[in-house]
């Protein structure tokens, strides 16, 4: 476990030497927020809620959901498809270190940092508008939210892998990733709480993994989903990141089968 | 001039030849981008079904403000789109020297390299979109309306060019700043929707140092009578103004390279 809290420290330690990248990185996962809650707040116009969905419910909703997208975002498929197709892969092949892990712990140097900057700016951010931003009434619902954080970064972090480690067989992923990034926009509740959309995209978000990535955090932390409803959400979590784990290590063992290590 | 065009169009050729070469590929992307449309329209729809109205706008007229917002970044995407977000990437190896040696405008060497096809497609879906939209919903646009879209669509590509020409000329002096071009993509993506809905001091912003009301709301409003047709003008000049701005800032970025050499 050390080597790879150490290889956390180093990747740390490189993004702190780039500060500049990795502040733009953060505005990057938040900008893409920032209209949304405009969106909803002008139809209000004098009514209560939209669809139980309270002004501050609909800020909070989207502040939530921004922070569970900045912890939850995995950049892994881009460094993977490199390391298979430049033949960078090789040397992990030798090393006595797992390949997924050393992803993991290397993104979790860039989170670890960026979300001590998220927590701040959402700080200030209540500051700024606290007749906008709802806090738990529980304490308790708060420590189940960043409960939730985990099932959330994995299951995020071994969809990418999966896109990443089909560079084994297509080579190129560009194409996979715009449609994992497509789907995920959709179901992980950005554009809207998934309860706003027809009943149909409802269906076909509580079937799909990417309603963690957003939704049912967000959901928890607005005190819309409690009791068996948390419990329910999470074992159905992490059934998903042991299925999605399951499949990304037999995969992984059968795309290194067709590896050839010479670089595209 | 002529050597400009003759020089464009072995350009253009050799793009042609490239991409042919990845017939499947193109196929992928006509899909991803279908999804990717269908995506944008169901936005709008689940936003309509709570609202009969988003910002003074009507949900036909939001439609179209996306799609001339969709027009305009195809456009910029089919000339420009693969080789000025390339600049940091040639700078910082050096390759910039080559672009100097040659007897043709550097700038026009970085800004319209590659040529994409595949926009010309997408474009095609995307027009025959707007003739749809066009006939389907009475937009009550006059000749006038009609002969400006297309000049405020052309201004919303200049605005969009200058402002990625800005960020990218940046690598003469900062390293590793490539991640710029996705700030402002996310930036530029809220243009998709009316920035009435904003508030003002923001507002101001997106029609100033973020320049993004330029690219769907500006020319949906003119031509839907959000704004009269003399807010043409602003549109115009916000263009003029970037272009400038940003031809003038490559110029200067130009005169004090020094090369990194290999």
């Amino acid at each position: 476990m050390n080597k790879y809290l150490k290889i956390t420290g180093n990747n740390a330690e490189r993004h702190l030497a780039y500060r500049f990248r990795m502040m733009v990185w953060i505005i990057v996962d938040i900008l893409q927020f920032v209209m949304f809650p405009f969106i909803w707040l002008s139809i209000f116009s004098g009514r209560a809620d939209i669809a139980g969905f309270t002004k501050e419910d609909i800020v909070t909703y989207y502040v939530v959901a921004a922070f569970v997208a900045l912890a939850a975002h995995s950049h892994v498929s881009r460094i993977t498809r490199m390391d298979i197709m430049e033949g960078g892969l090789n040397q992990w092949l030798t090393k006595p270190i797992n390949y997924y892990l050393q992803n993991m712990f290397r993104e979790l140097g860039y989170k670890v940092i960026a979300i001590f900057l998220i927590l701040a700016v959402t700080a200030l951010a209540y500051l700024a508008l606290p007749n906008y931003i709802r806090l738990p009434q529980a304490v308790s619902t708060i420590f189940i939210f960043l409960l939730f954080l985990v099932p959330a970064y994995l299951i995020a972090h071994l969809i990418e892998f999966l896109i990443g480690i089909a560079s084994f067989w297509i080579g190129e992923t560009g194409a996979l990733s715009n449609i994992k990034s497509i789907i995920n926009t959709v179901f992980n509740g950005k554009l809207a709480p998934i309860h706003f959309f027809p009943p149909l995209v409802q269906l076909a978000a509580g079937i799909l993994p990417f309603q963690y990535l957003g939704y049912i955090p967000a959901q928890i932390f607005l005190e819309n989903i409690s009791g068996p409803d948390i419990a329910r959400h999470a074992l159905i979590a992490l059934l998903w990141v042991a299925a999605l784990g399951t499949f990304a290590a037999l995969a992984y063992r059968r795309g290194l089968r067709a590896y050839e290590g010479v670089g595209i | 001039m002529k050597q400009y065009t003759k020089t464009y169009r072995v350009l253009v050729e050799n793009s042609i030849s490239y991409m042919a070469q990845y017939r499947k590929d193109t196929w992928i992307k006509f899909a991803t981008n279908a999804l990717w449309l269908a995506m944008l329209a169901l936005t709008i729809e689940v936003i309509f079904s709570f609202t009969p109205e988003l910002g003074g706008w009507e949900r036909h007229e939001v439609y179209l403000l996306t799609v001339f917002w969709l027009i305009a970044d195809e456009i910029f995407v089919m000339f420009f789109g693969g080789n000025i977000t390339e600049l940091p990437n040639i700078v910082t190896d050096g390759k910039f020297d080559l672009y100097l040696v040659k007897p043709i405008s550097p700038l026009f060497l970085v800004s319209t390299r590659f040529f994409s096809l595949n926009s010309v497609w997408r474009l095609g879906i995307q027009m025959i979109i707007l003739a749809w939209l066009g006939l389907r919903f009475d937009f009550t646009a006059s000749v006038w309306h009609i002969a400006l879209a297309p000049l405020l669509i052309l201004c919303a590509v200049a605005i969009d060019y200058s402002i990625v020409l800005m960020l990218n000329t940046l690598s003469f002096w900062f390293h590793r700043i490539d991640n710029v071009n996705d700030l402002w993509q996310v930036a530029h993506d809220l243009g998709k929707y009316p920035v009435s809905v904003l508030p003002k001091t923001l507002k101001i912003f997106a029609f100033t140092l973020v320049p993004i009301a330029f690219s769907g709301y500006v020319p949906a409003a003119v031509l839907t009578g959000h704004w009269p047709l003399y807010g043409a003008a602003l549109a115009v000049g916000a263009a003029a103004m970037f272009l400038l701005a940003a031809i003038s800032f490559f110029r200067f970025a130009q005169k004090h390279y020094s090369s990194a050499s290999s």
